[in-house]
């Protein structure tokens, strides 16, 4: 009888433990996918500005500064959803794009400038280099309504983790053998981080692309079932 | 339903003072400021339909660009707005088509053919569950119009 009420007691701490890891898992993908898109906004500012210093400075052309500015920014994008996690890649792979290409933002941007009517090879010299001009600051422009939503994200993220890191303190400071609990306590956070991790890959290679529920899903049991075992194993 | 022209309904950006700020403009109307303010930085089109105005504005952020479209009265007031758009991806807008009496189609993004239906007065509609994915819209329990689409994902690579 005394061994059944052990046995569920484990049960139950396993499982509070799991949970308090995956207030950790939570708080660290809420705060990777913000630190990447910050990290996006700062780099592909650097690159416009840059552009706009070498084209003043005369290395390059304002034709050559578009067309960088085009590349450059596809590549810095698929970087950074290189580094996101799961969960952010599926967030950012929910909508196929449908790019630009120079051609089409030359014509919008000399519309934009000169109005509707108005024709790019009509332009004069000066015109059509602003024309170009317009087009590499828009490219060192992100969207300020996801990097603010991310920012907000952010500052739950570090709560999180915050309330994770303050729950292994009480649970090392209140235990009997404390360097045993700190062990334990690292490896089950550790764990349902990594498992949340592998586990929203995991429901992205079977999902598809693009379904963030899914991922999401996949990341909070990757986490649960990862911080679970190692209690088990501890 | 029809079509406006540049003279009768257009807009003046407002450059943004921080990098957060949602770039908005002013609405110009028979080329007379209005003072009325909405959210985006290129009038895509300006639709005139009964007693009121849609418009469709994008934010001139070529490669993460998001379509704003707002649905107004005659005086103006912002009467219901959605956007859409997805982190690191963007759209063209492109193909938009009037079909009588209250229908709109166009192409922006996610490869499908987008449609917005229009109400002359708030339907009900279910928040969150109405509106196709990355359509997003302030929490309502009614809106003046409904957008209606089959967005795809990016391919996997």
């Amino acid at each position: 009888m005394t061994a059944i009420v052990n046995n569920e007691k484990n049960i139950f701490d396993h499982t509070i433990r799991s949970l308090e890891a995956e207030i950790a898992n939570i708080g660290v993908h809420l705060t990777i996918d913000p630190t990447s898109r910050q990290t996006y906004a700062r780099q592909i500012k650097v690159m416009a500005d840059k552009l706009r210093k070498d084209v003043t400075s005369g290395k390059i052309t304002w034709v050559q500064a578009a067309e960088q500015a085009q590349e450059t920014r596809n590549l810095i994008m698929e970087i950074i959803r290189g580094r996101s996690t799961p969960v952010g890649r599926a967030m950012a792979q929910q909508l196929k794009s449908e790019g630009k290409t120079l051609n089409e933002l030359v014509a919008r941007k000399t519309q934009q400038l000169h109005g509707n009517n108005a024709v790019f090879k009509n332009l004069s010299s000066i015109q059509q280099n602003s024309v170009y001009a317009g087009i590499v600051k828009s490219a060192g422009k992100s969207n300020p309504r996801v990097t603010a939503t991310m920012r907000k994200l952010s500052y739950a993220g570090k709560g999180l983790i915050f309330v994770s890191i303050a729950l292994s303190v009480y649970t090392v400071a209140t235990a009997d053998d404390k360097i045993d609990t700190a062990g334990r306590e690292l490896a089950i956070t550790g764990a349902g981080i990594s498992g949340g991790i592998a586990g929203g890959a995991v429901a992205g290679l079977v999902c598809g692309p693009g379904a963030p529920v899914c991922v999401t899903v996949g990341a909070f049991v990757g986490g649960a079932l990862g911080a679970f075992g190692i209690g088990f194993v501890w | 339903m029809r079509k406006l022209s540049e003279k009768e309904l257009t807009i003046r950006f407002i450059e943004c003072t921080t990098e957060l700020a949602i770039p908005s403009s002013e609405i110009i109307i028979n080329q007379s400021a209005t003072g009325n303010v909405i959210s985006g930085a290129v009038l895509e089109a300006a639709v005139s339909w009964n007693d009121f105005y849609l418009l469709f504005l994008t934010d001139d952020i070529p490669q993460e660009d998001t379509l704003s479209i707002h649905f107004l009265d005659k005086e103006l007031k912002l009467l219901d707005s959605a956007t859409i758009g997805a982190m690191y991806s963007t759209g063209s807008f492109t193909s938009l088509q009037l079909i009588k009496p209250n229908t709109l189609t166009f192409r922006f993004i996610g490869d499908t053919d987008w449609t917005v239906k229009l109400f002359d007065k708030p339907t009900l509609t279910l928040p969150f569950l109405s509106d196709p994915k990355c359509v997003k819209r302030k929490l309502a329990l009614s809106n003046y119009f409904k957008v209606l689409g089959s967005p795809i994902p990016e391919p996997a690579k």
